[in-house]
């Protein structure tokens, strides 16, 4: 291999290389066949190096040898791609071995499956995060399938998951359950079975808007139809509560105490003169010109404050002075973490991300990954036509209200403007968002061609979709310059218990006036 | 199970070879096993299960590219399908170039094994690893550079053994 392309390779490899050296490559790798099997050889290397790696760790941790960095603590590095990475190439592979491990010691699943769920909480300890449990699908003894949260899907059989602490989930055939944590899951339809041996262990299931909180306790949730679910307790007690509509964070600008999570202003973000309460924050156009958010971030994927599964909604007020020139968007929201990204921009470039296709033009886009059906952006078409907003319009330098949400359990994905659903995408009802991971998130795009220009304030980030009616009604504040983050929602309760069962009681939920909405 | 555990380390190296983010690789991974898990009643089993194995895992590979492709520089997807192909070609000894591969790492310095250790086993960022050895990142590349030189040549002479 001659120096250039060795040089070129390895900066690829490490992900270093301008983009007139990558073209070179490019270039190299399409003109030259040598070229092409040496670089292959090269990343070869590289890929075999990783599980090298591993083999290496394991024996001189045998010999008593420590490694110069702590393995049960991750280290983190800002801006590198290399932060999050554990024993990768074990997640299948000791998937795996805990399926051949369970399959000699286990010839039948019995109720209780004591051996495998010990192989389970092993799994766990390694891999927290990614891996939340397993699913054993009934009649094929021994199996055990990853699950990763988030994961969802219509189990066509009887599944049993085994969570962390000991609680037993099981999912009965033809339901549709969603894996959101180790201590959270979302029935879609049929039924499951919550089991915790544990008194102290806790494990919630979400409907909708509200939650059945399950502390120590056996109990059993059947979705019938829309709009009802039935709850049996078997053991012990359980909470019946309905979701606070307060954000999961927020941001009015007003003072470096008001916020949820505290900003870095970066180039010329400056704060001013709020929209609704006393502070905003205003950005230019300029690359590097954004607001840090500091905190909230998590190593991997599916932690930290930014992780939601159910749903979500990004609310803002703003003042656009985007131009809507082709290739240059105004990000508004960024969290950006591969393609488990959440984003919030006005956008005027090809993408091959949207979902509804439409025409090319200027657009408002919201992106999120959905479990199963990878990420998508909802673009919003900025064409006046259809009840949606022109350019000029949304441009006109006065405060509009935006908000995006989705909801996993309608599979609405929706972009209000101005207190008005302008566009909407029904996907199919179930999907768990994916989000969440090492990346810092951004007001704003520190790109010259993602940067902000105008003023955002009241931002927002919900773990739920916000109904036509709250978004409707924040508009209706929005225009009198009142705020919705009322002094109540800094305490930060999500969820209140409405009703407690007791053992050896059913209750029907959503089946009279009283009862909060069920999704 | 048997077979996806023969073509365990063959999977893995393809994944890993296209794809150099250890956290997104370790995404690809997994959801090549629970589409394999999920598709193997589609398996021919006249066929060699490592080749349908590794056919599913550079769709996965694929997929994450197109994505990745949106802010990273990334090749096109005809030189992607060429060099998933010549990756694969290269994969048929892997057992022996594994081996090989080993050999070569026992006769590396320590400080070079650690850097195996950190950087490709426990994905600590060259950066980081910069600032534990107290030395610029340059040097940390460089090192780096010659590593894999000094293996590929080793893995060579070693082939060549054989």
């Amino acid at each position: 291999m001659n120096e250039e392309l060795r040089k070129l390779s390895d900066g690829f490899l490490d992900g270093y290389l301008e983009t007139d050296q990558f073209r070179r490559l490019e270039e190299l790798l399409q003109s030259d066949l040598k070229s092409k099997r040496e670089f292959v050889e090269h990343i070869v290397l590289h890929g075999e190096l990783g599980l090298i790696a591993e083999e290496l760790c394991c024996v001189d941790s045998r010999f008593g040898e420590s490694s110069s960095i702590n393995r049960t603590s991750p280290q983190v590095s800002a801006g590198t791609d290399h932060s999050t990475s554990r024993t990768w190439w074990q997640i299948g592979g000791l998937a795996i071995a805990v399926s051949l491990l369970a399959a000699a010691l286990t010839y039948n699943l019995s109720e209780r499956e004591p051996r495998s769920s010990g192989e389970v909480r092993y799994e766990l300890e390694q891999f927290p995060i990614r891996t939340i449990g397993y699913t054993f699908p009934q009649g094929r003894s021994g199996l055990a399938i990853p699950v990763r949260a988030g994961t969802i899907g219509l189990s066509v059989f009887a599944t049993r998951m085994t969570e962390a602490g000991g609680v037993e989930v099981n999912v009965s055939e033809g339901s549709q359950f969603g894996f959101a944590s180790d201590t959270l899951g979302l029935l879609f339809a049929g039924s499951v079975r919550v089991s915790a041996n544990d008194p102290n262990s806790r494990y919630a299931v979400e409907i909708g808007d509200h939650r059945i909180l399950s502390q120590g306790s056996q109990f059993e949730l059947m979705r019938s139809d829309s709009d009802r679910a039935l709850i049996t307790v078997k053991r012990g007690r359980v909470e019946i509560q309905s979701r606070v509509p307060h954000p999961r964070l927020r941001w009015s600008f007003d003072d470096a105490h008001s916020d949820d999570l505290p900003i870095l202003l970066r180039g010329s973000s400056s704060r001013v003169e709020g929209l609704i309460g006393i502070g905003a924050l205003q950005l230019a156009d300029e690359r590097g010109t954004y607001a840090e958010i500091i905190g909230g971030s998590e190593p991997t994927v599916g932690s930290g404050m930014f992780a939601l599964s159910g749903g979500i909604t990004i609310e803002a007020v703003i003042i656009s002075n985007w131009n809507a020139e082709e290739q240059n968007n105004d990000v508004i929201f960024r969290k950006e973490d591969g393609p488990n990204r959440i984003l919030l921009s006005f956008q005027n470039n090809q993408t091959d991300y949207e979902i509804p296709v439409v025409e090319p033009g200027p657009v408002l886009s919201f992106g999120i990954y959905l479990e199963g059906l990878g990420y998508s952006e909802l673009d919003m078409p900025l064409d006046g036509r259809n009840g949606r907003p022109a350019v000029d319009e949304i441009t006109d330098g006065k405060p509009h209200h935006i908000a995006a949400t989705y909801d996993s359990f309608t599979g609405m994905k929706a972009i209000a403007v101005d207190g008005r659903i302008c566009f909407s995408h029904q996907f199919p009802i179930g999907h768990c968002m994916r989000s969440g991971g090492p990346k810092p998130a951004m007001i704003g795009g520190w790109r010259k061609r993602e940067s902000f220009s105008g003023v955002i304030d009241e931002l927002a980030i919900y773990d739920f979709a916000l109904s036509p009616e709250q978004i409707s009604k924040h508009h209706q504040l929005a225009q009198q310059r009142s705020s919705w983050f009322s002094e109540s929602s800094s305490p930060k309760n999500y969820w209140e218990t409405v009703e407690t069962i007791e053992e050896g009681a059913s209750v029907w939920l959503g089946s009279h006036d009283n009862s909060p909405r069920i999704n | 199970m048997r077979l996806y555990t023969r073509n365990q380390a063959r999977i893995a190296v393809f994944i890993r070879s296209l794809i150099r983010d250890p956290a997104d690789a370790s995404d690809v991974m997994q959801e090549t096993s629970l589409t394999l898990w999920r598709s193997f009643s589609q398996y021919d089993r006249n066929l060699d299960f490592g080749s349908w194995a590794v056919g599913i895992a550079r769709n996965q590979v694929l997929k994450l590219w197109r994505i990745k492709r949106r802010d990273q520089e990334l090749f096109s997807d005809s030189l992607f399908l060429e060099l998933a192909d010549e990756v694969e070609a290269n994969l048929s000894n892997s057992e022996q170039r594994l081996q090989a591969l080993r050999d070569c790492v026992q006769r590396l310095t320590t400080r070079q094994r650690e850097l195996i250790k950190d950087f490709y086993g426990n994905g600590v960022a060259a950066a980081e690893v910069a600032r534990r050895w107290n030395r610029n990142l340059h040097t940390v590349y460089n090192a780096l550079r010659s590593l894999r030189k000094e293996l590929g040549q080793c893995i060579a002479a070693e082939l060549n053994k054989l």
